[in-house]
């Protein structure tokens, strides 16, 4: 039998070599002084899971994008004021949910949930690379997260995906840890069901 | 173990003090054990990069960045001022305004306290009784070729001073920010 891997608890989790921290923050400091090169070597390094993180918030393709791109350039701009209270990277997460949230609203009015799931799915596949297996796997994943509401989904994605611990998610969602826990238990409990009983019925079905 | 622990225990993130027992049960449970491998399988995709970004994001968040301006630091109101950027930080903290105002108040209060206190006692009756005038006094008539006598008439002060004073507020915060940038960038 396996031993646990990522089933221990929450301690570790959103842990980064002490290195590239300490390169980290002087890319920081730089940018902070005005550098827009070190702030592009930030925007690289952080700007794809800015951008993932709005896609499962807002579950479209262009819409995701002006979010990572609106949260990135707000980001820039109140660089100056940034503390460095929590990490760099929790404090962007912080500005790309707040955004992508607000824009989640304004969407929710203008079109059906379906439509903007069947979007992700595909996304999500061609992202999983050319293995039609993968794909599969990946949309149908997509399909069960889509499933989820809205603030359980942001936080199964910051704590798997984003590999943040139950305490950072809580300092981003700014919501109490136990919350938390509760929001992960009852979406992997959801996601569990779902992924296991269609996997049961294809077991089933060959 | 039962099968319905084991399913909470995976559901509450599998805490380690209970991952012998699980796997124990697992052994001897077809189901659960199917169980933990489509569990493995799942967090394992959850954790997987789901989408890539669009190749040309940083490319434009880089081009909205060149003609977007930093927002400046909050930076002490002592420290705009040049003599005080270099100074120690003990002197800036002593310098900072609350610490000066509560230093002038307290030598006052030492130094000439029943005359600080006449003052502040005279203060309070002056307004007192401008305030007073001001509640009591009736309201002119309306005479369009007065408009002098109605602007300086009490009733309409007041109401101006109250409806100054958030533009005032504003506009001080607006030389703040712009001064505070100032010397960010010459810095």
């Amino acid at each position: 039998m396996e031993q646990p891997g990522r089933r221990e608890g929450d301690g570790g989790r959103g842990g980064a070599p002490a290195e590239g921290e300490a390169e980290e923050r002087e890319l920081i400091r730089l940018a902070q002084g005005g550098d827009e090169s070190a702030f592009r070597r930030l925007v690289e390094h952080h700007g794809s899971r800015a951008y993932a993180l709005a896609l499962r918030i807002v579950r479209s393709a262009s819409d995701a994008e002006e979010v990572a791109q609106d949260a990135l350039v707000r980001a820039w701009r109140s660089l100056p004021r940034f503390r460095g209270d929590s990490k760099f990277s929790s404090w962007l997460y912080r500005i790309v949910v707040r955004r992508a949230f607000d824009r989640a609203a304004v969407l929710k009015g203008r079109r059906g949930r379906e439509a903007s799931a069947e979007g992700i799915e595909s996304v999500a596949a061609e992202g999983a690379g050319p293995d039609p297996e993968a794909r599969e796997r990946a949309a149908r994943l997509e399909k069960l997260v889509a499933e989820l509401p809205e603030v359980p989904r942001t936080v199964v994605t910051l704590y798997y995906y984003q590999d943040r611990s139950v305490a950072e998610v809580a300092r981003i969602l700014q919501m109490p840890e136990n919350t938390v826990k509760t929001h992960l238990s009852r979406a992997r409990a959801a996601l569990r069901t779902g992924w296991l009983g269609e996997d049961a019925t294809d077991e089933r079905n060959a | 173990m039962t099968c319905r622990d084991l399913e909470r225990w995976l559901d509450d993130g599998g805490a380690p003090e209970r991952y012998v027992e699980a796997m124990a049960h697992a052994r001897i449970c077809a189901h659960c054990s199917a169980t933990l491998r489509g569990m493995d399988e799942l967090e394992d995709l959850l954790a997987s990069p789901s989408s890539a970004a669009p190749e040309a994001l940083t490319e434009r968040v880089m081009a909205r960045v060149a003609i977007t301006p930093q927002a400046p630091a909050r930076i002490p109101v002592l420290e705009l001022l040049p003599m005080f950027q270099t100074a120690p930080w003990w002197v800036r903290v002593a310098l900072d305004p609350a610490a000066l105002l509560a230093i002038m108040l307290a030598s006052a209060l030492i130094w000439r306290g029943n005359a600080l206190f006449a003052l502040a006692t005279a203060g309070a009756a002056t307004l007192a009784s401008w305030l007073g005038h001001a509640l009591s006094a009736p309201l002119p008539s309306p005479d369009p070729g007065a408009v002098g006598a109605v602007l300086i008439h009490p009733y309409v002060l007041a109401a101006l001073a109250i409806g100054l004073a958030p533009l005032v507020l504003m506009a001080s915060r607006a030389i703040y920010s712009w001064s505070a940038e100032r010397v960010s960038r010459v810095r």
